[in-house]
């Protein structure tokens, strides 16, 4: 486990989200694991705060949810990317290439 | 369905199945954190451990479900709502505070609710006009004083009439007040003398026939009327064929041309109107300004333009009738300003009312301190368990709010109630002057504005520590104890500042209701110079002939009447004046004496001028205190004489006899015979003036169309009323009686506004010595509560009863005394308002004020009672471990 954790960048967690479930539905908890291992334990995210941002994307039509059974065998509620969620990934991630991107030219600018 | 319409529902729906979409959100957020623990278990962490760290990690579920539901949209509707049902739960649970504050700002709202009403009502004018913004009043009036205030000679009327480019339609308004003769009794109608351009000048149209139109100016249409709805109803039975029927007016036999709507009562009152002749000689007459003038400004005329106009016009008239018009111009005023009548009187009441609403507002804000205080704890909580601080904010809010809107309710109550009760006790002089007194109800804006002004003092103390606490030391205030912590006793400290300026308004308001109501009571016990006991009395109008006719047919004819009066079996004597004492009736004059220089400093002094019937003052019982009373010798034809009053012969004979001297009044000479004793002629606006004087002369030498009777009776006066109805229409068919009452009531009705002055000032003076009261007891018992433990140590340590007892009194004496001190302060500053309303009483009477500041310590003890009491009564032993 590293020792160096970022706090999360405004508005990454969407992006994130939007990644993680890019393979398949996740439930809520699953996703949280899927983020944290992705960024090797690095992002730190606060885990409840997964929730308020799932419901804002399924508000806005990105992500779906249905309630269904977990491998534990436990009734919990799975999120699946909508076509409009894969779509919006796209953008944001060719958005996020360009910011990040842009402040590595400034960094190593001399 | 359009992407916004989704939304919409969804959030509809989500507020409905909101229950169901908790349970879901908890589910899920409990399946987290319970997996996240598992997971940190397979890790080899204890169970307690592992579950800590996974809320821990989840952060807390209560704020995640606020930020979920923000996500979903429906927190603000459904944060109002549960606002709203736990608000009305902690209300609920405080009964004491909630009626404290209901009671506290439904006075405050009712009693300048009410007063707005009353206000409204006067203020605004009952009649129905087109456009009033361009309408103005044309007048002349004393070059440097009011161009404004005096009525317009005929002349000077028809120059402005012909001249003027800034006016158009000027019209001449003259009083008429023509004796209607029925089958059952014979009666005054009120009504005017208008010039043509009157009703297309208003925009009023006839309902039925026509308006008076211009060519109705000549002689021979001086017969013609137009009547109100009202009078065509009552009178005239509805009769739709009425146009070109003629009724009796003045015994003259007038035709109906037309009919107008109901709401038209200009001038005052009016029920007829008839066309206002001129002829040549009148284009002479520039000083009688018996009449009115209005006119419509020009299209593009501005009030200024047309004062400019008329000035100039005025010094050019003044320059062909030097004589008459020195010192004299013209003036322009709006309608409105006219018309309305001045309120400058009820200013004081205004302050009055705003201060009751003040005291309201400050102790609503006590209250609300003390109760947010007394939540620290509870609010503390609720902050560590995750709610937001705008959340709380809101929450406090909304128990604010709630408060205001109930207090709303019930302040619409005791205004309703209190302006029935204003409404009816009117007398019915006053009201007849106020077309809108009857109809007055509750004003809406003046609810709303009275509200606001509470609801925006609760929100700015309740926001105030809302934002205080939310940012708390979550654990200093948890912490046992710390309601003795620093910012509590600040809090204390604020509230008794609160009550001290509640009370110091209490004090003020007390002040001026207790100057007042000793002010109606000298009113009352003045010596009026006359007995009127067993006197009835009632005015007689008698046709006129022709416009402005004030004699009668014949001088003797109000001896004779009286002499009828006389005979009757109950009447003890009878006698016509014109001038009842406390009527309003009286007729000013200058006078000069015989043989003293003209520019001694008589010259223009006014007096009273009353025409006096032979019995007058062996009727009212005036002493005749040198010389004689009039005889029945005193006719037309003998030498005049007069009889001075005590006031006139102190003040123009301080040396000699005035018996013998004469007194020139219009140029003609009047003996003098005798020296009556002083009488009152009643209220000048609110104040008793002492009449300046008064000069009689003989009814028969000087008598008018109308007159008044007073006639002393044998038992109660109004039983032999309908006996002397029946002698006056027997003596007379065309004689219309009205003011039928008995001289005490005139003298009641006279002092009755001042009585509801007085009385109203009581009224909101109680209502603000009540509201610091409850002020009072509130940081009263908030302070004993705060000090039950020390109160305890005291007993434990061997106080008595009767030293905690006076320790909470003397607090609250105390504080009745700061406040009283800063109230005198207060009095004696703003008393000096009501100096003008007060009659014979000075505005820093010492015993008025010593006896409202004794009243207000005695209430301020009072209210400290209870708390005190309930320290004297508190167990060492459960106060000890109760902390």
């Amino acid at each position: 486990m590293s020792n160096e954790r970022s706090d999360l960048l405004q508005g990454t967690l969407d992006l994130l989200i939007l990644k993680s479930l890019l393979p398949g539905s996740l439930h809520g908890w699953g996703l949280s694991k899927r983020i944290r291992e992705l960024s090797r334990d690095v992002l730190q995210i606060n885990q409840g705060s997964l929730y308020p941002a799932l419901y804002r994307l399924e508000e806005r039509g990105l992500v779906r949810s249905a309630w269904g059974i977990s491998d534990e065998g436990r009734r919990a509620k799975f999120y699946t990317l909508s076509a409009a969620g894969r779509k919006q990934f796209a953008t944001e991630k060719a958005d996020w290439r360009r910011f990040a991107l842009a402040i590595e030219q400034v960094l190593e600018s001399t | 369905m359009p992407r916004s319409l989704v939304v919409v529902w969804n959030k509809m729906r989500a507020l409905i199945q909101r229950s169901a979409r908790e349970a879901d959100m908890d589910d899920e957020m409990r399946f987290h954190v319970e997996m996240e623990a598992a997971d940190l278990r397979r890790a080899g962490v204890p169970v307690d451990e592992a579950l800590r760290r996974a809320r821990a990690a989840f952060g807390g579920i209560e704020r995640q479900k606020d930020d979920a539901r923000d996500a979903i949209g429906v927190r603000l509707l459904d944060d109002l709502a549960q606002d709203v049902r736990y608000g009305a739960r902690q209300l609920r649970a405080s009964p004491a505070f909630t009626a404290a504050t209901l009671i506290t700002l439904a006075l405050g709202v009712g009693a300048t609710t009410t007063m707005y009403a009353i206000e409204h009502t006067v203020a605004t004018l009952g009649i129905d006009i087109a456009d009033p913004g361009t309408l103005v009043h044309v007048a002349q009036g004393t070059i440097g004083g009011c161009l404004s205030c005096w009525r317009i000679a005929k002349g000077n009327y028809m120059t402005v009439r012909d001249e003027s480019r800034t006016l158009s339609d000027v019209t001449l308004i003259s009083g008429w007040n023509p004796i209607l003769r029925g089958a059952e009794r014979t009666e005054i109608v009120n009504g005017a003398r208008v010039t043509p351009a009157f009703f297309d000048l208003l925009g009023v149209h006839a309902m039925l026939g026509r308006t008076i139109a211009r060519a109705d100016s000549t002689p021979d249409r001086a017969n013609i009327v137009v009547v109100s709805e009202s009078f065509w109803q009552t009178k005239l039975a509805r009769d739709s064929a009425i146009i070109g029927k003629t009724i009796v007016l003045d015994a003259a036999p007038h035709t109906v041309i037309g009919v107008v709507a109901q709401r038209f009562v200009f001038p005052q009152g009016a029920l007829v109107w008839t066309p206002r002749i001129l002829g040549p000689a009148d284009a002479t007459d520039r000083s009688w300004t018996n009449d009115n003038a209005i006119a419509r400004l020009r299209p593009g005329v501005t009030l200024v333009q047309a004062r400019a106009e008329l000035a100039t016009m005025g010094t050019r008239v003044a320059t062909s009738y030097p004589a008459a018009m020195r010192n004299w111009s013209f003036g322009v005023e709006t309608f409105t300003d006219w018309q309305s009548p001045t309120t400058s009187d009820d200013i004081p009441l205004f302050v009055a009312v705003g201060m009751v609403l003040g005291v309201a507002c400050i102790n609503l804000a006590g209250l609300l301190l003390a109760r947010l205080t007394a939540r620290r704890k509870e609010i503390a909580i609720r902050a560590a368990m995750g709610a937001g601080r705008t959340r709380i904010a809101r929450q406090l809010l909304t128990e604010t709010l709630l408060l205001t809107v109930a207090s709303g309710v019930l302040g619409a109550a005791v205004a309703a109630g209190a302006i029935h009760v204003v409404r009816d006790a009117m007398p019915s002089f006053v009201v007849e002057y106020l077309p809108n007194w009857r109809t007055m109800r509750l004003d809406l804006a003046a609810l709303l504005l009275a509200l606001a002004t509470g609801a925006l003092t609760g929100i700015a103390i309740g926001l105030w520590p809302a934002l205080r606490f939310a940012r708390p030391s979550l654990v200093e205030e948890l912490k046992d104890g710390a309601r003795s912590a620093t910012a509590s006793g600040r809090v204390s400290r604020m509230r008794h500042a609160l009550v001290v300026f509640e009370i110091a308004f209490a004090i003020m308001l007390l002040a001026a209701a207790g100057l007042l109501a000793r002010s109606v009571s000298n009113m009352h016990a003045v010596h009026s110079g006359f007995r009127a006991d067993h006197v009835l009395t009632f005015r007689v109008d008698a046709p006129a002939r022709a416009p402005g006719d004030s004699t009668p047919v014949d001088s003797l004819r109000w001896e004779r009447l009286a002499a009828q009066l006389d005979a009757l079996p109950d009447v003890v004597r009878a006698a016509a004046v014109y001038g009842v004492p406390y009527s309003r009736n009286a007729s000013t004059n200058g006078f000069a004496i015989e043989g003293r220089a003209a520019n001694s400093p008589l010259r223009g002094s006014a007096v009273q001028m009353v025409p006096a019937g032979v019995d007058y003052f062996a009727t009212l019982e005036i002493p005749i205190l040198r010389g004689r009373a009039f005889t029945a010798t005193d006719r037309s034809g003998a030498p005049r004489v007069a009889i001075i009053d005590e006031a006139i012969a102190e003040k123009f004979f301080p040396t000699d006899d005035p018996i013998g001297h004469s007194l020139v009044i219009d140029s003609i000479p009047w003996q003098i015979v005798g020296v009556a004793g002083k009488t009152r002629y009643g209220a000048r606006g609110r104040v008793i003036s002492q009449s300046p004087g008064e000069i009689y002369r003989p009814m028969a030498q000087w008598p008018w169309r109308f007159t008044q009777f007073v006639v002393r009776t044998r038992g109660e006066p109004l039983q032999t009323a309908p006996e002397a109805m029946r002698v006056v229409r027997n003596f007379d068919r065309d004689l219309a009686v009205t003011h039928v009452a008995t001289l005490e009531s005139v003298v009641r009705d006279d002092l009755a506004p001042d009585h509801v002055f007085a009385g109203s000032m009581f009224v909101l003076a109680v209502a603000a010595v009540l509201i610091s009261a409850i002020g009072l007891y509130g940081v009263i018992s908030y302070g004993v509560a705060q000090r039950m433990r020390e109160f305890g140590i005291r007993r434990a340590l061997g106080a008595e009863s009767r030293a905690l007892l006076a320790l909470v009194l003397g607090q609250g004496a105390r504080l009745a005394a700061t406040g009283a001190a800063l109230g005198l302060v207060g009095a004696l500053a703003a008393t000096r308002v009501l100096r003008a309303v007060l009659f014979g009483v000075s505005p820093t009477d010492p015993l008025t004020l010593a006896a409202v500041v004794t009243a207000m310590c005695a209430v301020g003890i009072a209210a400290a009672y209870l708390p005190a009491r309930r320290a004297t009564l508190v167990d060492p032993m459960v106060s000890l471990r109760e902390e």
